[in-house]
């Protein structure tokens, strides 16, 4: 009895790992052969391309992954983000500079809502985000009119920063996004809401019995999530000077992809907020490789679908007999 | 004879929490037929054109589609599970459907044929995230998220750009015609239902789709058959998937994957709504009915009002919020993933 | 009465890790008769019906049914070969007619086109509800309609048939505590089902931890103790007070609870439950805990000591009355709150699924009930987390690789002590230890005990619900005693007083 925990235990370690390798190497693999079909891959200009492409999937995974380690999931990011991005366009243009902290401060309300309906009103996390995915989804809508909204010249000052490029390879944008996830990382590993964001994951009876703030654990990873995706807007907005309202629908399951593929496990309690930086990576080669050797970009879903199932597939605990899945 | 007392005072404490416990669950049975009542009755007077004959045959030919992706739906929530495949499923099912009939991109001709094959493909994809649930034992909800994402891009790519236009008579004809002042699409959805009714009430099927729902452990005491069962209830979906991928394409007069968007979400606010429990075990075809009833007064009213369609969803979001709520069981230290 | 031999069971072993929870079982069981089981909660008879309808397998030993080996592997097979059993926790699916209850999974003979004959599954449930004088029942109800002894009489009525249809050879159907939610007129309709199946041949295990009842109905009773069978006699000239001094553990010397180690304990009252309620599980409790003390709880499963723990640790609500701690009167919305508003903390029973994160280092798991001890400049550090537990491995002699080990592959005895160490850790000063000694080897044992007596003469307060009724004297100075959630009595236990189990015990059942 021991000894058969004791294997398993140490396959489901292993299983975090080998995610992690199978990231890594497809990162790699997929950089050479896409080097191979057009060298430019890896020119500096194409970096800096990717760096600025991978910013607002990086923000957006790694508030997901806050989610997905407790063992939830959060459906709404891909609408907060496009309403997000509607507001910025809006906010820019009639109060300025104010609009940053506004979208901000609506990201934290749109993820606490939701981890708010999730705790307080018993109601599962896919249920509860899928619903507020359909109230902001309808907000962005009536926001916009229905239609993308472009910035007008007058605010372009206030998004230029979005351009500039540190080193001259390095956009401002990808360490905005950086500092973000760093923020984010450093949460999850040095504060107690942060571990037992973790533990919950793990062993949510346990976590609640030892005394910790379950459910306040719960409403901050969910805030993280809401403050990740509106940020992942404001990047969107302040990158294309537009608002579309649906420019971030396609991205709630590049953010959980992104997650998972940096090791965090769908069911809870493994994985790091950090790792979620090689995710982001692998799934912006693609998306911006694809481009660049010129496949139709029609075959983003299927491949990121699949490269989805194929990481969750990895990264779950299959080998638990009884164990009751829904 | 002191101990009689003791007996008696948790024991009956016991007893009639249990009943009231029944009772509020009796009360929460009958609440969505309640709803409806008074939602015809509200909107009867608040919304003009709503209570006449023609928002009726309106009423349901809208109810078609939501009903039928909803009864599929119903199993899978039966035995506490959900799917949200149907977002790109039915999308893929009418753009290859289209493209199979008498359409404006190609020179196929195939009919009914077509209409199969379609089918049969929604089914071999819902088999297949059954069995890489069953024996991956992954959440459904993660398979279904991403096996939905790899369909709906199948969808957009087995078109290229412009979505094929049906130029099938017979189907082009089937979107508007109506028998008996119902339009066809109805029937079938009614047909669906009379299957699902069947399937639920007077086969072991039913039966044991509601064991695993309540208790899978139990289920498996009993001697059900979990895998098969589980199984048989993805190929349920698939079919009702297909044939909403069919509708739809008909309905729309082309094969696009916007078929399948806005789709799932209603269908879950259906079940929900009609008292089907998000955990399992409780509720089934029946209140599925009342429940896509409702969502379909809803929506059909809030455009009688002039509510702008964008607000629709927004809508449903809050109601099924609201539905979960009151029906989930509370207590502070159960555990809600 | 010529009496049929129907199952033999001989040297039936079932090892746990860390318990031995049977040890050689020996037993027969005959057709016509009613087989009383009696024991204590762990003394092994429940598992031994497990083995028998299949949900378990027996580490050693053999079962023969009708003189044939007897091994089934799921309840389904057992009721094929003639053993059922009625569920202490029901088994039947709310949703689901009383007819489609009964024959669930055996409709075959219903179905004709793959439709099943509802009519006729109707009638034929109707029967069967009617040859156990259940009139008040219709067939086509849903369960959930029904009231819980109805329930239970759907229940029964349901193994009674499925056995039935083997019958024959003759069959045994096991009851576990069927009784607890009937009244005393359906008790009594019960018994004649009973002995009605009986008289055709087949045998009934009935277990209850009301004597009483099992000296009412049994022809035959077995008395179990620490996973040994310990006597086995037929009904007759028994009194209750013969049957308490059998089912009793024996009794440890002083020596192995460190006896002589406890103190007494401090005037000031640390908690105070006063009328406590918590509607169907416990009423009107009133118990004071000292400073420095060990208050035991007893009292058999559903005697709701268990709830009690729960509710004062914040884990549930109380539905009335009052907890008042160092005289102050509180409320917990979770046990968070507990700990933090008024230093409360539990070591839970199921230590695997409640006590420990598995996945997580010895570390981790001791920082987790307060995070505060192992901060450096207001930010978790893992170094001080180490150190910490460095601290406490050495103090409680936990056998570990090193701290990053985790906890998950530790053997129950050391998992348990990273648990205390936790404990420690947090600083709380009242504790509420459920079954500290569960799943853990003897060795260990004793040493949790001490571990126990050094928290005690820090000045902390618990409250314990110990693995055995000896090892509950044995740890506390007084020991209260519930039954059907009321307080029946309190006993004082000093060192050199310690009360007689079977003492207690009468006032338990």
């Amino acid at each position: 009895m021991e000894s058969v925990k004791n294997i398993r235990n140490k396959a489901s370690m292993d299983r975090e790992t080998l995610t992690k390798i199978f990231s890594l190497i497809s990162t790699i693999v997929i950089s050479v052969v896409f080097c191979a079909m057009n060298p430019s891959f890896l020119g500096t200009k194409n970096i800096t391309n990717l760096l600025r492409d991978m910013s607002p999937v990086l923000v957006m995974a790694c508030g997901e992954a806050y989610v997905l380690m407790l063992g939830s999931i959060d459906l709404s990011t891909g609408t907060v983000a496009s309403c997000a991005a509607v507001m910025m366009t809006v906010l820019l243009q009639s109060v300025g500079a104010w609009a940053y902290p506004i979208v901000i401060l609506y990201g934290v309300f749109a993820g606490t809502m939701n981890g708010v309906l999730h705790t307080k009103l018993g109601v599962p996390s896919f249920i509860a985000t899928l619903s507020t995915q359909a109230i902001w989804q309808s907000a962005a809508y009536l926001l916009s009119g229905g239609q993308p909204l472009s910035l007008l010249p007058a605010a372009w000052p206030l998004v230029n920063w979005a351009k500039v490029n540190v080193l001259d390879c390095i956009p401002l944008l990808f360490l905005a996004a950086l500092v973000v996830l760093l923020i984010y990382s450093f949460v999850s590993r040095y504060t107690g809401i942060g571990r037992t964001v973790k533990s919950v994951g793990s062993n949510e009876r346990a976590t609640w019995l030892m005394g910790q703030n379950v459910h306040g654990a719960k409403i901050l990873a969910f805030m993280f999530s809401g403050l990740g995706a509106a940020i992942g807007g404001i990047f969107f907005a302040v990158k294309a000077k537009s608002g579309i309202p649906t420019v971030g629908v396609q991205y709630n399951m590049l953010g959980i992809a992104a997650a998972v593929l940096g090791g965090v496990q769908m069911t809870g309690g493994k994985g790091s907020i950090f790792m979620t930086l090689l995710g982001a990576l692998l799934i912006t080669i693609i998306q911006n490789g694809m481009n660049v050797v010129g496949v139709d970009g029609l075959w983003q879903q299927i491949i990121f679908g699949a490269l989805l199932l194929a990481a969750i597939f990895m990264n779950s605990d299959k080998d638990h007999k009884g164990l009751i899945v829904k | 004879m002191e101990k009689q007392v003791h007996v008696s005072r948790i024991g009956e404490e016991f007893k009639q929490e249990m009943k009231k416990q029944s009772q509020r669950e009796r009360f929460i049975s009958w609440a969505p037929v309640g709803i409806l009542a008074f939602l015809v009755v509200l909107f009867s007077i608040i919304a003009q054109g709503f209570f006449s004959l023609t928002n009726l045959q309106n009423l349901l030919k809208q109810l078609a589609i939501p009903l039928v992706m909803s009864l599929g739906l119903t199993f899978v929530i039966l035995m506490g599970s959900t799917d949200l495949s149907a977002q790109g499923l039915a999308g893929f099912v009418g753009a290859i459907m289209a493209l199979m009939v008498v359409n404006s991109k190609n020179a196929n001709n195939m009919g009914f044929l077509g209409i199969l094959i379609a089918v049969v493909a929604a089914i071999l994809v819902t088999a297949i995230s059954g069995i890489i649930h069953i024996k991956g034992k992954l959440p459904t909800f993660m398979v279904s998220y991403a096996v939905s994402s790899i369909m709906q891009g199948f969808a957009v790519l087995s078109y290229k750009g412009e979505p094929a236009l049906i130029r099938d008579e017979f189907f082009t004809t089937m979107s508007q015609g109506s028998f008996l002042g119902i339009p066809y699409l109805t029937y079938i959805a009614l047909a669906m239902f009379v299957i699902a009714y069947v399937l639920q009430f007077k086969t072991r099927f039913g039966s044991y789709v509601m064991a695993i729902g309540d208790n899978e452990g139990i289920a498996k005491n009993i001697g059900v058959n979990i895998d098969l069962t589980k199984f048989k209830v993805f190929l349920w979906l698939g079919v009702c998937i297909g044939l909403v991928g069919f509708m739809g394409a008909v309905r729309l007069g082309r094969g696009e994957v916007g078929i399948g968007s806005n789709l799932v979400f209603p269908a879950i606010t259906s079940v929900v709504v009609g008292g089907t429990s998000l955990s399992g075990g409780k509720g089934g075809v029946v209140n599925t009915l009342v429940g896509a009833m409702i969502v379909t007064v809803i929506n059909n009213a809030l455009v009688l009002l002039g509510v702008s369609p964008y607000v629709q969803q927004a809508v449903q979001g809050m109601i099924i919020i609201a539905a979960v709520a009151i029906s989930i069981p509370h207590g502070k230290n159960l555990i809600v993933k | 009465m010529e009496r049929k031999l129907l199952m033999t069971i001989r040297g039936v072993t079932k090892q746990y890790p860390g318990t031995l929870a049977l040890n050689n079982i020996d037993m027969d069981v005959y057709g016509g008769e009613v087989l009383g089981l009696i024991g204590e909660n762990g003394a092994g008879k429940s598992t031994l019906m497990k083995i028998m309808i299949g949900a378990e397998t027996a580490t050693s030993g053999t079962l023969e049914m009708h003189g044939k080996p007897y091994a089934p592997h799921t309840p389904i097979e057992a009721m094929k070969l003639g053993v059922g059993m009625v569920f202490q926790e029901q088994s039947l699916i709310m949703n689901l007619t009383v007819a489609q209850n009964i024959y669930i999974g055996r409709e075959e003979q219903y179905v004709k086109h793959a439709l099943v004959d509802t009519r006729r599954m109707n009638e034929d449930a109707q029967k069967v509800l009617q040859g156990l004088e259940i009139t008040n029942i219709k067939s086509g109800t849903r369960v959930n309609r029904l009231d819980f002894a109805d329930r239970q009489m759907v229940e029964i009525a349901k193994v009674f048939d499925s056995v039935g249809a083997s019958e024959g050879e003759g069959s045994i159907i096991l009851l576990d505590e069927p009784t607890s939610v009937l009244s005393e007129k359906e008790i009594q309709q019960l018994f004649r089902h009973v002995r009605r199946l009986c008289t055709r041949g087949n045998a009934v295990i009935f277990v209850s931890h009301k004597l009483d009842e099992v000296m009412e109905i049994a022809d035959r009773i077995c008395v179990f103790k620490d996973g040994c069978k310990v006597d086995e006699m037929p009904n007759e000239n028994l009194d209750e007070g013969i049957l308490y001094e059998k089912m009793v553990g024996k009794t440890a010397s002083g020596e192995y609870y460190h006896v002589a180690r406890q103190r007494v304990p401090e005037q000031d009252v640390v908690l105070e439950l006063r009328k406590l309620c918590k509607r169907g599980y416990f009423a009107d409790v009133d118990l004071q805990l000292h400073k420095g003390e060990i208050l035991g709880i007893c009292g058999v499963v559903g005697s709701g000591k268990e709830d009690l723990c729960a509710v004062i640790c914040g884990d549930e609500d109380p539905t009335g009355g009052e907890i008042l701690v160092r005289g102050q009167s509180q409320r917990f919305a979770s046990p968070s709150q507990a700990r933090k508003a008024a230093s409360i903390l539990s070591v839970p029973r199921e230590r695997r699924v409640e006590g420990i994160i598995g996945e997580l280092s010895a570390y981790e798991n001791i920082c987790m009930s307060n995070f505060d001890g192992v901060r450096q400049n207001g930010v978790i550090s893992d170094k001080l987390a180490k150190v910490q537990a460095e601290k406490y491995v050495q103090e409680l002699s936990i056998k570990l690789p090193s701290v990053n080990q985790r906890v998950g592959r530790l053997s129950g005895g050391n998992a348990q002590k990273v648990v205390f160490a936790r404990i420690l850790a947090s600083g709380c000063d009242i504790l509420i230890l459920d079954h500290p000694t569960r799943g853990v080897d003897v060795g260990a044992k004793t040493e949790i005990y001490s571990i126990i007596r050094d928290i005690a003469d820090q000045g902390k307060s618990l409250i314990v619900l110990g693995d055995t009724l000896d090892e509950t004297i044995g740890l506390s100075n007084r020991v209260a005693v519930m039954k059907d959630g009321e307080i029946t009595k309190m006993f004082d236990a000093p060192p050199d007083g310690k009360p007689e189990q079977v003492d207690i015990v009468k006032y338990m059942m």
